[in-house]
Parts: C-alpha cells; sequence; structure tokens
C-alpha cells in the first residue's frame, strides 16, 4: 500500500469498526478516484467504499457514487455464487462423510458483521480433518475443479500440508485447508484443539459450522500478519470484527495463542489493524496484547514471512522446527526436495539450487510450494 | 390474493442501492435497485401481494397502479428464478 492508499483505509473502514470517520470536505479528482476504486476492488473493499461514499463520509461526484455502487453490486454477485458454491460442496461433503468448516469470508460475513452485505470475498474456504483431506480432494475433482498443484508425495497433504486450491469449471476458487496457514505457524496448530470450538451459521437455508470466534480471531491474526508480506486490509479488518470483547474472551484467545506459538503473531496483527486501520481496540485486547510474551522461535518464524526475502522456501525450511520427531522431519524435506516423479538427478539439482550457496554470498532455502 | 414468500435456499445481499438476489433456479445474480428492492424486505416475512403494494405506495407516494405493476414485474422476475414462492392463499 501507498501512503495515499493507507490515508483512505481509516475513513473506508470506520462504519464497521463503530468509530466517527474522518471527513473530507470535496470529492476526489478522476485520477485519484480511479486510484481508490482500483485499490478498493484489489483488496475486497467495495462494500466499505460503497458505503463511505452514500453515506457522506467521503464527498463523491453523481459519477462516482455509481461507480462505487456498481463495485459493490458486483462484488455481491460473486459473493453469492460463491455462496452457491458452498452449499453445492456442503451436499458433496455430506453425501462423501467429510466433516468441513467454513472458514473466513462466509463465515465471518454471516457472524462477524451486522449486514452480510458488509463483507466481500473472492473464494470458499473450508477446513476439512486431515484424514477427510484425500476424500475432499476426490469429491472436488468428481465436479471437474482442478487443483492448483500437486501434492508432493502421497501422504503429504494429509501430514504437512496447509490444504489445496481447486479451481471449478466456473472459475470459482475453493481452498480445501488442512490447517490455518502455511509454513511454521500452520504446523504448530493442535488440530485437534482448532476443531474443538465452533459455532453455527445459516446461509442460503443450510446450517454450516464455523470456527467459534476465539479461533475465528486467531486465524484473523495468522491471515492478517502472515498471509501476505505486506498485510491486506480485509483480513486487518477481520482481526478487529472478531476480537475479544472483553477479558473472558481474551483469556480464551491467549490460551490457545500460547498453546500454537502464536503469540507473536498476535501482537503483530493487533499492531498492523490498529496502523493501518485506526482502530481503537477494546480495553480488554490492549490489556491483553501487553501480557503476551512471544518465545524466540515464535519471533524467528514470524521473520520469515516478513519482507521482501519472504518465499516458500523459507518458510519450507522454518517449519522443519514445527515438526515434532526427526522422522517425520526427513519425510517432510524429502517429499520437498525430492517429490514423486522427479529423477535422483532433477533432485539433486533442485535442492543444490535452492540449498547451495551462490557467488556473492549464501543463499538458503528448501524447495516447496507458494 | 397471493401470499409471497422467499425461498429458503435464495441467496441475497442489500448493496447501497438495491438488492442482489440469486434464487436457486437462476444461472446469474439478479439485480433490483430501490425503490422496488424494498419488495425483498417486506418478504422477510410472508406477504399479500396487495399488501406489499399498498406499504410501498405509502412509503414512497406513489400511484398504487404504478407501484402495483412494478411489484408485480419484480415478483415474477424473482419467482421465475426460484428466489420467491407463492403460499397457499391466506
Amino acid at each position: 500500500m501507498t501512503g495515499d492508499e493507507r490515508a483512505w483505509v481509516p475513513v473506508l473502514v470506520a462504519h464497521d469498526l463503530g468509530q466517527e470517520p474522518p471527513r473530507s470536505a470535496v470529492p476526489l479528482d478522476a485520477a485519484r478516484w480511479s486510484r481508490l476504486l482500483a485499490f478498493a476492488a484489489l483488496q475486497r473493499l467495495q462494500p466499505q467504499l460503497a458505503r463511505a461514499v452514500w453515506s457522506g463520509a467521503l464527498p463523491a461526484t453523481a459519477d462516482q457514487r455509481a461507480e462505487a455502487a456498481g463495485a459493490h453490486r458486483r462484488a455481491m454477485a460473486t459473493v453469492l455464487l460463491l455462496d452457491r458454491a458452498l452449499l453445492d460442496v456442503a451436499d458433496r461433503f455430506e453425501r462423501a462423510r467429510v466433516r468441513f468448516v467454513v472458514l473466513k469470508g462466509a463465515a465471518v460475513a454471516h457472524l462477524d458483521h451486522a449486514d452480510p452485505a458488509a463483507r466481500a470475498y473472492g473464494d470458499v474456504d473450508v477446513l476439512v480433518p486431515p484424514d477427510r483431506i484425500d476424500r475432499a480432494a476426490a469429491c472436488l475433482a468428481a465436479t471437474g475443479a482442478r487443483r492448483a498443484y500437486r501434492e508432493p508425495r502421497p501422504g503429504f497433504d494429509r501430514r504437512f500440508g496447509k490444504g489445496m486450491s481447486f479451481r471449478s469449471p466456473a472459475g470459482l476458487e475453493v481452498d480445501v485447508h488442512r490447517t490455518l496457514v502455511l509454513g511454521p505457524f500452520g504446523l504448530a496448530i493442535d488440530l485437534d484443539e482448532l476443531w474443538a470450538g465452533t459455532e453455527p451459521f445459516t446461509c442460503g437455508g443450510r446450517t454450516f459450522m464455523a470456527l467459534d470466534r476465539p479461533r475465528r480471531f486467531l486465524h484473523a491474526c495468522l491471515h492478517g500478519a502472515l498471509g501476505r508480506a505486506s498485510p491486506r486490509v480485509v483480513p486487518l479488518l477481520d482481526v478487529a470484527r472478531t476480537a475479544p470483547r472483553n477479558a473472558e474472551e481474551w483469556s480464551s484467545v491467549a490460551e490457545l495463542a500460547a498453546r500454537w506459538r502464536a503469540e507473536a503473531v498476535v501482537a503483530s496483527a493487533i499492531d498492523a489493524a490498529r496502523d493501518t486501520l485506526a482502530w481503537d481496540p477494546p480495553t480488554a485486547v490492549v490489556d491483553g496484547a501487553r501480557r503476551l510474551r512471544p518465545g524466540r522461535t515464535e519471533q524467528r518464524w514470524l521473520a520469515t514471512y516478513r519482507g521482501g526475502g519472504r518465499s516458500s522456501a523459507r518458510l519450507s525450511l522454518a517449519a522443519v522446527g514445527a515438526i515434532d520427531g526427526w522422522r517425520d522431519r526427513l519425510d517432510y524435506l524429502v517429499a520437498l526436495v525430492w517429490p514423486t516423479g522427479s529423477t535422483l538427478r532433477s533432485a539433486v539439482t533442485r535442492a543444490g539450487r535452492r540449498l547451495g550457496a551462490r557467488s556473492g554470498g549464501r543463499r538458503t532455502g528448501v524447495a516447496g510450494r507458494t | 390474493m397471493t401470499v409471497w414468500s422467499r425461498h429458503i435456499a435464495a441467496l441475497a445481499r442489500r448493496t447501497v442501492d438495491g438488492v442482489v438476489v440469486l434464487g436457486p433456479l437462476a444461472t446469474a445474480p439478479r439485480f433490483v435497485d430501490d425503490p422496488a428492492a424494498s419488495v425483498w424486505d417486506l418478504l422477510a416475512a410472508p406477504a399479500r401481494e396487495d399488501e406489499l403494494v399498498e406499504t410501498l405506495a405509502e412509503r414512497f407516494g406513489a400511484e398504487r397502479s404504478e407501484v402495483a405493476r412494478d411489484v408485480a414485474a419484480v415478483l415474477a422476475a424473482w419467482e421465475a428464478d426460484g428466489a420467491v414462492e407463492r403460499e397457499p392463499e391466506r
């Protein structure tokens, strides 16, 4: 985000945070408006832009009002097609006895906003138990959906993977997650504990399960702090919308964060949300965040996700430290360095290229997926 | 007079200037702008068509016959999409 774009964010999200928006007096000129419109689309903030314009928080010309409304309309049309895809996934998974939980967009829209039209999203995200992930993949493949990348070795998805991504024949993306994030923080999550807290919501006449609020908050923190080298706005808005409202809720979050080695992530996500959104968090969050004591390993892991040096190779290498037992660590590394179907020669070449030193300085990494 | 209700599987989102609805029979979402979109809001509970017309004519200060035409048109479109259905008469 540029400085100009950052300045718009508090205006766009103020309503979602229950805060008074900073107001400007005159509409943006055509060039700045075009940039704002593109920014809102990129960040999936079309509902926030439309509301800011139509409420008068962001002065606009008649054409700009119409464009903002059109952007909101198109975003919601996409969301409805995704909700329909979710209903279809639910039918198929139910027939195949694949238990699942809805993550992110659809869950947050229905549970954490007074009006689900305030949350735009661009894919369907579901969490499935590790022992059902192959069956879930088969269900989606049967619809003609294509997987975005191959499993490195049989069993990798079930044991180590973040999940897999499918694109339907209609072009909709369905992500099946085993855990919540790529790399060491994803592998440090206790999956039994992740599944232990769920909450229902209704969509299209069907009841779905989502993670409960403390787990949604932790997922938002993981996504907001780690999803990209530079945090996107909507995951940070999810952090604010799902944040603990009192000391009791904070206590649930803090216990899970400590066990999942995610205290550094939570602290980082809260800071990023405050900074980017101009969010004024509840007292329980401010007080609780002060008591977080992330360990050195967490800090080191966090650094691998940050800045220009981020790569799947770095994340994969850091993830080794989150895997218990030398045998599993070895299996993990073998799968990444020497995936099924590659020859010994190509594997050695890959490993040499990614692990080896280069002239002008050492370059360390491990083959992995983005 | 026909009583209308939303279909349980209909998907919808309110926007700043209307409503986007995806009925179970529709191939694509349908947008209806305000004030006709208010029909969707009123169908949060089953309603008779003449009640819908009456409410909207009063709310927007419009000719009853004109409102009746608009309401019938939007209900017909949504019915074709499977987004609304007729209930047994009360």
